[in-house]
């Protein structure tokens, strides 16, 4: 535990200076270079073109009304006030009683070990994420420098504000798991109320965090936010996929080698004290199921929002970009009132626990359905000149006939003209979407349905016939996921029948946004999980059955079934949860999308709102896979997130063969057998931690790189058709893996629970299998694969007025010292995929240079 | 030191002697070596006043003595033949249960006087064969029938476990029981019932793997001859998970047989 406390200790102060350039650039981003820009009296083509850009304009602007502006300060007021439920539960959750001294121990173990492996990945992001922002700023192509500011500040908060989420939510399960592990000696529904608390603190920090910083962008940077808005996206972005990758992979590997030694080499229960692997195990549940899930959902819920703004300004104006803040809001109020109302009673069981869970998400849903409507009858009036004579004439010669808001179908105004409902129509898409997904979800990985029934019945007939049935199964649920999200868009599409292609693409963000309405929720189910999970763990390490029944008789097996019966339900929430992160992504893809074309269509980002319609549709038309170079980038996005997951998958076997040798070496040690002595816990944790910071680089570029080089090599077509290729095929692989991984873990746990036969039978080995190649499946490369699909989206719109300008493809020739540079990218971006690549298939070099790359182990020299 | 005696007669036969106690030694052949029993071990501890000529034990303290560094002789095997019929059965102390991962419960023996309600009984004898039997006889008189020198096949004395044979309400053996091949387990349940008089025993396998055996344990151990019967009853649930909640998790998530 010393090496976990120095590195901790060091990490810290490290963290620390990085919080204070962080913050430091944060601040120039957004307060001193907007004003900087606004008095500067240079006489350059920048300066004057930015004194048109003024800080918090809107305020001043008669553009929006008052009441407008009340309206975001609420918004504002409400993301604070989600914080601040967060904090109120943050003290319920401390407050709490802690247990016996034992229990502390264990849970301050896994504590440490969480917090050591966050600082640790935050000494090695850090410096990227400097690098990063130092890129976007000198990247930038577009004339008015507070947008360079705004952009690279901008990133730097997004990704703060992830690794924020990630880091608070881990460290709050990691205190909320002692103290659920202590409330299940008392009564189910305390530790039940405890667990989900602590979920939901993560929830509400997402929710609150994600709406401050969209609201704070739109209130400084106004109908010119969009550049900051997807430095915000990116920088939430890029930190969840290392947050997600790395986690994964420490998640994984401890997993893994825990149980590969634990009970299939020494036969040995999960969770035994005797496993060297076991803190890290119970670590690895809050760096990957915890941190990782809560800042993938967070980037989903500012890419939505991102996108929502950027096409809501080309489209309804400025009345475009409210509304889905203002439903933002709608949605944290829901998730406020509806989280406070999952309770259970002292003497519940895990369906009554479900149930009230389900409830509290179906509570949240109907206050956030009636909260769009009433906000969309109150605020989506729209005047007669609110689309220019010469755009409406445009529409109409092209045949769009609902865009006039004088003139909409009855369902869109239900006949008052100049309403205009349909964004809340597709929010309430969303909504269904969300639930959609989770039933979908639910049925191909709950142990209630015929797929795990299935799963479990072939078990009988051994280890191949599990697995191919869990293929089978893996691959239908992607099917009807990926039907379920089609339905949606063609609901969002149905919507907005008869306008451009824009407007429709609005109808998918919101969509996004409606999805995504009930996010504390949502993160609250996932978060549960791992919390429910490390308290079974806490109460089988450090419960004192004979204790606990000197004082009351039966307490022991009645806290156990307890905290078993919460394990049961954390697994199943998590579980659902991951069909809204992957369905999420898959939006927020979709919606990104038409943003990269309308950018190609004019240029840039700034000059979407004035892009014509036969500016789009020329663009959109020439990317078609009829064009080879399309069809080329198609293939190859296509391919990126097999090569992704091929990595990440490897990269747990590398990591687990470390943990598995050193497993074995404390084994050895006879006092460690006998129970009288502790393993080297710490060892294992910094093995975990090491292994999983070195071999998130190489996913990370891939992630990062793959559409530059496409970009630049191939062109803007080429990268159109690798984003599409690659949201297509990472949507299918992630929902495969994901679900088919659900549906093993859960077939093991229907035999565990006493069928063919139960523990130990050869059904229940056929079983294990089937769940140990699933668990790098679901807990690693198919959770990664969702902020991938959004980082290369991000990534591709960044650099897109780059590769425009620059890559070797242009329609007509250029200046040659334009090739050079796209060349030299090009190499450079290559030679560092290659270089990836080529690290993720190198395998374990021996044991011989254990010692030399992890330390030497304390077990090493008692070893008997 | 002090010498102690076990009686290893699962998974193999051997009178060993020990400085190690009970917990010490149980832990040792499960884990404590790199031959180490793969899987669970069962053995009996046994009196020191062992009265046997069968046994080489005149010369044991000068055989059983500590390592040089001062540890103790964790094992010195006496015998690893013939020794369930060799010793008296006045001789075996308590049972020892040993998981695979080396958790220890130790069994003591009692009068058994269990009615026997009839039906079919699964045994899986340990000790000196090992085969799974099906048998309508009781266990005490399941004793007496398999040491009857009068029986073509008989043995000297024999040492078996009571299986559960839980039925669901389909007529099948209950989910939760891990035998590898329970609808053979249902016919000679039925074999054995149709015609007792004349089939008392039906052999279900000859080398069975018992896949998480101590969760199929009913009433207990039993070990006897002609003369004498002596049982281990097995604790109840309850018990086990409190009073013994390590290993019946250790014993109930094996995955080993």
């Amino acid at each position: 535990m010393t090496r976990i406390k120095n590195l901790f200790l060091h990490s810290s102060k490290m963290r620390r200076n990085y919080l204070i350039v962080l913050m430091f650039l944060f601040a120039l981003g957004y307060v001193w270079k907007p004003g900087f820009t606004q008095t500067a009296s240079t006489a350059s083509v920048e300066a004057s073109e930015a004194k048109h850009f003024v800080p918090f304009s809107l305020f001043s602007d008669p553009k929006y009304s008052q009441l407008e502006i009340i309206c975001l300060l609420s918004v504002l007021g409400i993301a604070i006030s989600g914080l601040l439920y967060a904090l109120m539960l943050v003290k319920q959750v401390v407050k709490a009683d802690t247990g016996t001294k034992k229990m502390q121990e264990i849970a301050a173990a896994v504590r440490e070990g969480a917090n050591a492996y966050l600082a640790a990945q935050f000494k090695r992001i850090g410096p990227l994420i400097i690098v990063i922002t130092i890129l976007l700023y000198v990247t930038y192509t577009g004339s008015i420098s507070a947008f360079q500011w705004g952009r690279s500040g901008s990133f730097l908060v997004g990704a703060l504000f992830s690794w924020t989420v990630g880091f608070v939510g881990m460290r709050l399960a990691t205190l909320g798991n002692l103290r659920v592990a202590a409330a299940a000696t008392r009564s189910y529904g305390e530790a039940m109320q405890l667990g989900y608390r602590t979920g939901t603190v993560t929830g509400m920090l997402t929710d609150g965090l994600g709406l401050l910083g969209g609201t704070i962008i739109f209130l400084i940077f106004g109908d010119m936010a969009y550049e900051a808005l997807l430095g915000f996206g990116f920088g939430g972005t890029l930190l969840a996929l290392f947050m997600r990758v790395g986690g994964g992979i420490y998640t994984k590997a401890a997993d893994v080698g825990a149980d590969l030694v634990g009970k299939i080499e020494k036969d040995i229960p999960e969770d035994d004290p005797r496993n060297a692997a076991t803190i890290a195990d119970n670590v690895g549940d809050n760096v990957g199921d915890c941190a990782g899930m809560a800042a993938d959902i967070f980037e989903s819920y500012e890419v939505t929002i991102v996108a929502a703004m950027i096409l809501g300004m080309a489209t309804f104006g400025h009345k475009g970009v409210i509304f889905p803040l203002l439903v933002r809001g709608i949605g944290v109020l829901g998730s406020i009132i509806s989280t406070y109302t999952v309770k259970a009673g002292p003497n519940d069981t895990s369906d009554t626990a479900l149930k009230s869970v389900h409830r509290g998400f179906w509570i949240g849903s109907v206050i956030s359905i009636i909260g769009f409507f009433a906000l969309g009858l109150g605020y989506l009036h729209f005047d007669a000149n609110y689309l220019s004579p010469e755009k409406l004439k445009e529409y109409a010669s092209l045949g769009y006939w609902a865009v006039d808001p004088m003139n909409l179908p009855w369902f869109a105004n239900f006949g008052t003209p100049g309403l205009d409902l349909r964004p809340a129509w597709t929010c309430l898409i969303g909504v269904f979407l969300a639930i959609g997904l989770n039933k979908v979800t639910s049925y191909y990985t709950h142990t209630a349905h015929a797929p795990v029934k299935s799963l479990a019945r072939s078990c009988q007939t051994g280890h191949a016939t599990n697995i191919i049935q869990g293929f089978a199964v893996g691959y239908e649920s992607t099917v009807a996921t990926i039907v379920v999200i089609a339905i949606s868009l063609f609901l969002s599409v149905l919507t907005y029948a008869g306008t451009p292609p824009l407007f429709v693409a609005y109808g998918v963000a919101m969509t996004g946004i409606g999805m995504l309405t009930l996010t504390g929720n949502t993160i609250s189910m996932d978060v549960f999980g791992p919390v429910a999970d490390n308290a079974n763990g806490i109460g089988e390490m450090g419960y004192d059955p004979v204790e606990m029944e000197k004082k009351t008789p039966g307490s022991y097996k009645r806290a156990r079934q307890i905290l078993s019966d919460l394990d049961a339900v954390g697994n199943t929430t998590k579980a659902e949860t991951k069909g809204i992160a992957i369905g999420s992504a898959v939006i927020a893809a979709v919606s990104l999308f038409s943003s990269f074309i309308a950018v190609i269509a004019v240029g840039g980002e700034d000059k979407i709102s004035t892009m014509t319609v036969s500016q789009y549709a020329t663009e959109a038309g020439k990317l078609t896979i009829a064009n080879p170079i399309v069809f080329i980038g198609f293939l190859l996005g296509g391919a990126v997130p097999f090569l992704f997951s091929s990595m990440l998958i490897r990269a747990v076997g590398r990591a687990a063969f470390y943990i598995v040798h050193e497993c074995r070496i404390q084994f050895r040690d006879a006092e460690i057998w006998a129970g009288t002595k502790k393993p080297d816990y710490g060892r294992v944790v910094d093995i975990c931690t090491q292994t999983a910071q070195k071999e998130l680089i190489g996913p990370g570029l891939l992630a990062i790189l793959a559409p530059i080089l496409v970009g630049f090599l191939l062109g803007p077509y080429a990268l159109g058709g690798f984003l599409a290729g690659m949201i297509l095929v990472g949507q299918l692989l992630a929902v495969f893996m994901s679900n088919a991984g659900g549906a093993w873990d859960n077939a093991k746990k229907m035999i565990e629970d006493g069928i063919y036969g139960g523990k130990g039978s050869e059904a229940h080995k056929a079983a294990v299998t089937g769940d140990t190649v699933g668990d790098p499946l679901k807990d690693t490369a198919g959770p990664a694969v969702n902020p991938l699909i959004k980082v290369m989206n991000m990534v591709s719109l960044l650099t897109l007025g780059l590769i425009l300008n620059y890559n070797l493809m242009p329609p007509k020739p250029r200046l040659p010292g334009t090739y050079v540079i796209g060349i030299i990218i090009s190499l450079l971006c290559a030679a560092a995929i290659a270089w990836a690549v080529w690290k993720s298939k190198q395998e374990n070099k021996g044991l011989g240079n254990v010692d030399e790359m992890f330390g030497e182990g304390s077990a090493n020299g008692s070893s008997k | 030191m002090k010498i102690h005696y076990y009686m290893l007669c699962y998974r193999f036969e051997a009178l060993v002697a020990s400085h190690l106690d009970p917990e010490a030694f149980g832990l040792y052949m499960s884990v404590g070596t790199q031959k180490n029993t793969r899987g669970n071990v069962l053995f009996f501890e046994v009196t020191p006043d062992i009265n046997s000529p069968y046994f080489r034990l005149n010369d044991i303290e000068n055989r059983c003595v500590p390592h040089k560094d001062g540890s103790p002789k964790r094992s010195k095997y006496i015998s690893i033949y013939r020794v369930l019929e060799h010793l008296p059965v006045s001789s075996f102390g308590r049972l020892y249960l040993t998981t695979a991962d080396g958790r220890v419960l130790a069994l003591e023996s009692t009068n058994y006087n269990a009615q026997d309600k009839g039906g079919a009984n699964l045994y899986q004898e340990l000790c000196p064969v090992s085969p799974m039997v099906v048998s309508h006889l009781a266990p005490e008189t399941f004793v007496k029938f398999m040491t009857n020198p009068a029986n073509p096949v008989n043995l000297p004395r024999i040492f078996f476990s009571d299986m559960r044979v839980d039925m669901d309400t389909t007529g099948h053996l209950a989910g939760n029981l891990p035998y590898t091949d329970p609808m053979h387990i249902v016919d000679c349940i039925q074999e054995v019932a149709t015609d007792p008089d004349k089939k008392q025993t039906k052999t279900v396998s000859r080398n069975p793997q018992i896949h998480g055996f101590f969760r199929t344990i009913r009433r207990g151990f039993f070990l006897g001859d002609q003369t004498e019967l002596k049982f281990y009853a097995f604790p109840e649930l309850g018990r086990l998970e409190i009073e013994h909640a390590k290993w019946w998790r250790s014993a109930s998530e094996s995955m080993v047989s």
